[in-house]
C-alpha cells in the first residue's frame, strides 16, 4: 500500500515537473549566462566553459534567447552590438569560431566579427582584416539562399564554396544561417567546431532563432539612428528658422547659420562657399565658424568652375568626405590647402548648398582632431538642413541689393512672385516669406513628429502645406501594402476626395508619375499636360497642381499632389516647400512604421516573458506545496532545485545544496545513496539505454534514524538527458508501523502455538488411549479436533512466514542448485501421499539432461516446487496426472507445473497470487489451505529474481499450469565462486 | 527407562510432556524456570533435558549454554521445545549447543521418537 501511495504521489509531482521543470532551468540558465557575462567571456579562459559544456539548447532555449534579446536591446553602437550578438551565441552554441558578417551595402561586402575557443584564438588572432565578397564560401550560399545550412560534417556538401580560411584551421563541423530583415540582407551567422557532428538540427533551429533576434537589432539600430538623425535635422531646422531673423545682417545670418549646421554634425570648422554667377566664381562667405576672420583673406580665392572639383559637388549633389584632408591633391585643385593648412583640419567634408533646382554653392566642414570622422549620416544632415539655407541667403543678398547693387539675380527671382495675385501666399525668398516659409516647415515637422497616428498626422501636414502655399485642393497617395497600387490616405480641400482615383495603378496619373520617377513637378496647366487624368465626375475642373514623391527610406512610397482651380496658380518656391514636406511625410511615416514593428516585436516579447513568469510561479507554486521532497539536477548534476519540502525532510539549507553536484550531498546516505548516484551517472551517461519509464526506488537511513524513501528519474528529451527528478518522503512512520505489524504478527502466532501445543498433545494422548479405551464416535470426533488443529498450525505457520518474508528481513543463501535432485523429491512426495491417502496421482518429469544448475536457495526452492506440486495433488482427482516439463530458456530455467484437475476460471487468476485468495473449488471441495501459499510462492519466488504465472482454460479435467522461471547459474557465478 | 528433566514454565505443557514420559515409562524431573532447572541438572544429572526457550529468571539458551559448557555435564543431551520457529531462533538454540530443536506444537509421536532417538546416541 505504501508503495502505491508512492507510485501515484511520483506519477503526479512527475508529470507537473515536466510541466514546470523547463522554466525552472531556465531561470537558472539565466543566472549562470549573467554571471559568465560578469567575468568577460571574452577572455581565454571562460570559453572553455562554453566549448566543453554548450548549454543544453533546448530547456534553456527561450530563455537563453530572451537573455540575448536583452543583452542587444541596448546596444550604444554596432560594434557593441555584434560583440553582445557574438556572446550571446557563445552561451548558446558549441563553438571553435562564430563568424558575424555584416553586408555593407555600398561595397557588397562582408564585414567579418568572430569570437574564438582558446583552441582557435592564436588563429583567429592572425587572421587580418580581409572581407568577404558577395557569392563566396559558405557565406555566398547563405546569401544566396536566404536559410540556413548544417554541415555535420564539412567533407559531405561538394557543392558549396567551403570557407576561405578552412585550410588555416580544419574544421569539421559547420552551421551558418543568413541574417535577414523583411527580406533584406543584413549579413551572415556562422559557427565551425573542430569535431564533426557538433551541430544537429535543434542547434540549426536555435540559431534561426538566435539570428532572427540578431537582425531585428541590427536594424532597431539603424531605426536608432534615423531617428537621431531626425532629431538633429528638426533642431537644425529650428535653428536655421531662428537665423531668419538675421536676414536683415548678412554677416550676423552667415555666422548664425555656419554656426548652427556646425553644431549639427559637431564640426570645429563650418562655412559656406558661394557661387557667383556674375564672376562665375566661388568665394568664402564669411564668417566662418570656428576660425577667426583673418584666414578669410582675398587669397581665398578660389578656381572658376568647371576647374574647381568643388562645382562637381555642388552640381551632382554628391558629398566628398576626406580623414586625411592634408594629403589630397584635390584640396589644391580646389584651392583649399591654405585654408585647410592653416585652419588645422585634418578631416573634411564638402556637401552641396541648396536643393536639386537651386544650388548656390558648397558648405565646408572641417575637424581639427584627426580621430573625429565625418560620416555619410554626418554628410545627408548637412545636405538636408543646407536645402533649407539658399531663401534666407537669397533674401539677405536682395536686402543687400535694396540698399544698394541691384542684382539680376534678385529680379528674375522675385518675377513671379510678382506676377501671382494676392490670393497666393508670399514667395519663400522675400525677408518675410523666408520668415514665414520656416516657419511652416517647423509646424509641418512639429506635426509629423507630434504623434505615431499616421493619418492623423498626414491630415494635418496637409492642410498646414495646403494653407501655405494656397492649394484649393490636396492629396496625399500612398502605395499599398501589396505595392500594385496608389491609394488615398489624406485629402484636404473642397469638393468631395471621392472624386479622385482613390486607387490608381502605380503607372498612370500625376501622383504616379512623380513617384515612379521620385521626381516633383509644377504645372501651369493641367489641360495641356497627358499626365493628368480628368474625370468626369469632377466637381470642379483642376488648372495647375505641384506633385512631389514621398520618399520613404531608399525607395518612393506615395505622392502629395496639391492643385488650384486657376491657371498658374504655383510658383517654383511653392514646389520647393512641398517637396520638403514631401520628405519630412516620407520620414514620419517610416519612422511610424518601424516604431509598429518595434512595438510589435516588444509587445511579444513582453507577452512571452509574462505568460513564462505566470508558467514558472504556477509550477514552483505546485511544487512547493507537494510535501513529498522534490530536487531536480540538470545535465551536469548540479542541484538546480531543492523544494521546501525537500529542505524539511533532509534538513538540508536550498541555499547550501543548490549549484552544487548533487554527488556531493547523497554519498553520505550510504548504500541507498550511492545506488542512487550510480542510477543517476549511468542515465547520464547513457540516456538512450533508459526505457520509456524508468524509476527506481531506494531507502535512504538518516543519521538520526529517519528512513527516507526515494524514487529518482531521468529527464530525457528523445535521446537527450536533461537531468533528474528525485522525490522523496521521510518514510520512518511507515516504517515503523510496518515493524510493528510483523513484531505483532510473530507474537500473535508465537502467543497462538503454547496453546496449540496443549490442545494437540491432550488430543494425541486421548487418541492412544492413555486415559480408557476409546469409541468409534469418541475417536472421530478427537480426529476432527486433531485436523483442524492441524490446519492451524498451517495458517500460523504460514502467517509467520509471509510476515517475515514482506518484513524484508528474510535473506536467502544462494546455492547452485540440481533440479533434477530437486524434482526426485517431489517425485517421492507424490508417491508418499499416494499411499497414504490411497489416491492414485502419477507423476511425470520431462527434463533435459544436460540442465544447468539453478541459482537458489535450496531450502525456499525446495518450498516454492513443494507448494505447487502439493497444490496441484490437491486439486486433481484420483487417476490424475502431474507433468514436469523443464526448459532452459537464455538465462532462466522454466519449469511448468501441470495437472489435469479441475483447473482455474479466468477471474480467479487473475486473483490467485492474493494473500488469503481461495478459489470456489477448494471451498467446494472442502481441500484444506490458507490461501497463503501461493502468494508466499510469488514472494520467494520474486526474492529470487524470477516470475511465476499461471495458464489454465478453467475447464474442469483439462487442469492448470503454473510456470516458475528462475535464473540459472551463469559463468560469472561460477568465476565469482561460492556457488556449489 | 530414563530419567528426564523436563523445563517448562507452561502449566499444561508440563502436565502433558510429564504424563506422556511416565506412560512411557520414564522418570520424569520438572522444573518451571531456568535457574531451578540449571540446580536440578547439577543436583541430579537427568539422561536427557527438554528445555523451553523463554522462561523466568534464566531462559532456555542460557540453561543449555550451562550444560554444555560444563565437563560433568555435557555429556546430557538437551531439546529445545520452543513455539519460536524462525531461522535464526532455531540456529540459536543450536549455537547454544542443543542436540534437537522441537517446534511447538509438537506432535505426540514427534515427541517420543525425538526423545528415543537422543537417549539412543
Amino acid at each position: 500500500m505504501l508503495a502505491e501511495d508512492l507510485l501515484v504521489s511520483i506519477f503526479i509531482a512527475l508529470t507537473l515537473l515536466l510541466i514546470g521543470i523547463g522554466i525552472d532551468w531556465r531561470l537558472r540558465s539565466s543566472r549562470k549566462t549573467k554571471a559568465n557575462g560578469a567575468d568577460g567571456a571574452i577572455d581565454a579562459t571562460s570559453p572553455a566553459v562554453s566549448v566543453e559544456k554548450p548549454a543544453s539548447p533546448d530547456g534553456e532555449l527561450p530563455f537563453a534567447l530572451q537573455s540575448l534579446h536583452a543583452a542587444l536591446s541596448h546596444p550604444e553602437n554596432l560594434s557593441a552590438l555584434v560583440e553582445d550578438a557574438l556572446q550571446g551565441i557563445s552561451h548558446l552554441l558549441p563553438f571553435d569560431i562564430i563568424e558575424l558578417n555584416l553586408f555593407d551595402r555600398t561595397t557588397g561586402h562582408f564585414i567579418p566579427h568572430r569570437f574564438c575557443s582558446p583552441r582557435t584564438s592564436d588563429f583567429v588572432a592572425n587572421m587580418g582584416d580581409e572581407v568577404y565578397r558577395l557569392g563566396e564560401g559558405y557565406t555566398g550560399w547563405l546569401v544566396e539562399h536566404r536559410q540556413s545550412l548544417l554541415l555535420p560534417d564539412v567533407g559531405e556538401r561538394g557543392d558549396v564554396q567551403p570557407k576561405v580560411w578552412r585550410g588555416a584551421f580544419p574544421f569539421k563541423s559547420y552551421l551558418g544561417t543568413a541574417l535577414t530583415d523583411r527580406d533584406e540582407i543584413v549579413g551572415t551567422l556562422e559557427l565551425a567546431h573542430q569535431e564533426p557532428h557538433t551541430y544537429g538540427h535543434r542547434h540549426q533551429a536555435l540559431l534561426e532563432t538566435a539570428s532572427t533576434a540578431i537582425a531585428l537589432s541590427i536594424t532597431n539600430l539603424k531605426l536608432h539612428s534615423q531617428h537621431q538623425q531626425f532629431v538633429d535635422e528638426f533642431v537644425g531646422i529650428t535653428d536655421i528658422q531662428e537665423a531668419a531673423a538675421w536676414v536683415h545682417e548678412p554677416e550676423k545670418l552667415m555666422g548664425k547659420l555656419s554656426k548652427t549646421l556646425s553644431a549639427r554634425v559637431g564640426a570645429d570648422v563650418l562655412g559656406l562657399l558661394l557661387y557667383e554667377e556674375d564672376s562665375q566664381s566661388l568665394f568664402g562667405q564669411p564668417p566662418f565658424f570656428g576660425v577667426p576672420a583673418s584666414f578669410l583673406t582675398e587669397e581665398f580665392a578660389l578656381p572658376s568652375p568647371p576647374e574647381n572639383p568643388l562645382s562637381t559637388i555642388w552640381q551632382t549633389q554628391k558629398y566628398w568626405i576626406s580623414n586625411t584632408a592634408r594629403e589630397e591633391q584635390l584640396i589644391d585643385q580646389m584651392g583649399l590647402r591654405s585654408f585647410v593648412e592653416k585652419a588645422e583640419i585634418h578631416t573634411l567634408l564638402i556637401t552641396p548648398l541648396g536643393g536639386d533646382d537651386q544650388r548656390i554653392g558648397a558648405i565646408l566642414a572641417g575637424n581639427t582632431d584627426a580621430e573625429s570622422k565625418f560620416s555619410e549620416g554626418d554628410a545627408e544632415v548637412l545636405a538636408s538642413l543646407s536645402r533649407l539655407c539658399p531663401p534666407l541667403i537669397t533674401a539677405s543678398k536682395n536686402l543687400t541689393g535694396d540698399q544698394g547693387v541691384d542684382t539680376p539675380d534678385a529680379v528674375d527671382v522675385t518675377t513671379p512672385g510678382a506676377s501671382l495675385d494676392s490670393s497666393v501666399p508670399p514667395a519663400a525668398d522675400t525677408p518675410t516669406g523666408a520668415l514665414e516659409w520656416a516657419e511652416a516647415l517647423l509646424r509641418i515637422s512639429a506635426e509629423l513628429s507630434s504623434s505615431l497616428d499616421v493619418d492623423r498626422v498626414l491630415e494635418r501636414t496637409l492642410a498646414l502645406t495646403s494653407e501655405l502655399i494656397g492649394a484649393a485642393n490636396a492629396y496625399i497617395l500612398l502605395l499599398s501594402p501589396e505595392g500594385d497600387h496608389l491609394q488615398l490616405r489624406a485629402s484636404f480641400g473642397e469638393g468631395d476626395p471621392g472624386s479622385l482615383h482613390t486607387d490608381l495603378e502605380p503607372q498612370d496619373g500625376l501622383a504616379s508619375w512623380a513617384m515612379s520617377r521620385s521626381q516633383s513637378v509644377l504645372i501651369d496647366d493641367l489641360t495641356q499636360d497627358a499626365r493628368w487624368e480628368v474625370l468626369e465626375s469632377d466637381a470642379q475642373e483642376q488648372r495647375s497642381a505641384i506633385a512631389a514623391p514621398i520618399i520613404g527610406g531608399d525607395d518612393a512610397i506615395g505622392a502629395m499632389l496639391f492643385t488650384h482651380h486657376d491657371l498658374a496658380a504655383f510658383a517654383p518656391e511653392q514646389q520647393r516647400l512641398v517637396r520638403a514636406v514631401a520628405g519630412q511625410v516620407g520620414g514620419a511615416i517610416k519612422n511610424a512604421e518601424l516604431y509598429h514593428v518595434i512595438s510589435d516585436q516588444a509587445e511579444r516579447l513582453g507577452s512571452m516573458l509574462r505568460s513564462q513568469q505566470v508558467e514558472a510561479s504556477q509550477s514552483r507554486g505546485i511544487l512547493n506545496s507537494i510535501a513529498d521532497g522534490v530536487i531536480v539536477t540538470d545535465a551536469n548534476h548540479e542541484i538546480i532545485l531543492f523544494s521546501p519540502s525537500a529542505e524539511r525532510i533532509l534538513g538540508l539549507g536550498s541555499e547550501d545544496v543548490l549549484g552544487h553536484p548533487v554527488f556531493d550531498f547523497i554519498g553520505v546516505y550510504g548504500a541507498g545513496g550511492t545506488r542512487w548516484a550510480d542510477a543517476i551517472r549511468t542515465w547520464s551517461q547513457n540516456p538512450t539505454s533508459i526505457g520509456r519509464v524508468a524509476f527506481l526506488t531506494e531507502q535512504l537511513e538518516l543519521e538520526d534514524g529517519r528512513v527516507i524513501s526515494i524514487h529518482p528519474a531521468p529527464v530525457l528529451l528523445g535521446d537527450e538527458f536533461l537531468g533528474t527528478v528525485s522525490i522523496f518522503r521521510d518514510i520512518s512512520r511507515e516504517v515503523e508501523v510496518d515493524r510493528l505489524k510483523s513484531e505483532f504478527v510473530a507474537t500473535v502466532s508465537h502467543e497462538l502455538r503454547t496453546p496449540m501445543t496443549s490442545i494437540k498433545g491432550f488430543v494425541d494422548l486421548l487418541l492412544m488411549d492413555v486415559s480408557g479405551d476409546l469409541d468409534d464416535e469418541q475417536r472421530r470426533f478427537l480426529e476432527i479436533v486433531r485436523n483442524n488443529t492441524f490446519r492451524l498450525e498451517i495458517l500460523v505457520n504460514d502467517l509467520l512466514d509471509i510476515s517475515h518474508l514482506e518484513s524484508g528481513k528474510a535473506t536467502l543463501s544462494f546455492q547452485a542448485l540440481d533440479v533434477h535432485q530437486l524434482l526426485d523429491e517431489m517425485s517421492e512426495y507424490v508417491e508418499h501421499r499416494s499411499q497414504e491417502e490411497d489416491k492414485q496421482i502419477s507423476f511425470q518429469v520431462e527434463a533435459p539432461q544436460s540442465l544447468p544448475k539453478l541459482r537458489g536457495d535450496l531450502e525456499r526452492v525446495r518450498q516454492i516446487l513443494a507448494n505447487l506440486v502439493e497444490n496441484s495433488f490437491n486439486f486433481t482427482p484420483a487417476g490424475g496426472l502431474i507433468r514436469i516439463l523443464v526448459r532452459h530458456v537464455g538465462n532462466q530455467i522454466e519449469i511448468d507445473v501441470i495437472d489435469n484437475g479441475m483447473g482455474i476460471s479466468l477471474a480467479e487468476q487473475e486473483r490467485i497470487f492474493e494473500r488469503f485468495f481461495r478459489g470456489e473449488q477448494s471451498l467446494l471441495l472442502g481441500i484444506s489451505g490458507t490461501g497463503l501459499g501461493l502468494s508466499i510462492v510469488l514472494n520467494l519466488v520474486e526474492m529470487h529474481g524470477g516470475r511465476i504465472w499461471v495458464t489454465s482454460d478453467g475447464i474442469p479435467g483439462k487442469g492448470s499450469t503454473f510456470t516458475v522461471s528462475l535464473p540459472a547459474v551463469t559463468t560469472d557465478d561460477e568465476a565469482a565462486g561460492g556457488m556449489e | 527407562m530414563a530419567k528426564i528433566l523436563v523445563v517448562e514454565d507452561e502449566r499444561d505443557i508440563r502436565e502433558l510432556i510429564e504424563f506422556a514420559l511416565h506412560y512411557n515409562g520414564h522418570e520424569v524431573l520438572t522444573s518451571i524456570d531456568g535457574v531451578s532447572a540449571w540446580e536440578l541438572v547439577r543436583a541430579e544429572q537427568p539422561d536427557l533435558v527438554l528445555l523451553d526457550v523463554r522462561m523466568p529468571r534464566m531462559d532456555g539458551y542460557e540453561v543449555c549454554r550451562r550444560i554444555k559448557r560444563s565437563e560433568k555435564l555435557r555429556h546430557i543431551p538437551v531439546a529445545f521445545l520452543s513455539a519460536k520457529g524462525q531461522e535464526s531462533e532455531v540456529q540459536a538454540g543450536l549455537d547454544a549447543g542443543a542436540e534437537e530443536y522441537i517446534l511447538k506444537p509438537f506432535s505426540m509421536d514427534q515427541l517420543i521418537q525425538a526423545i528415543a532417538r537422543l537417549l539412543n546416541n
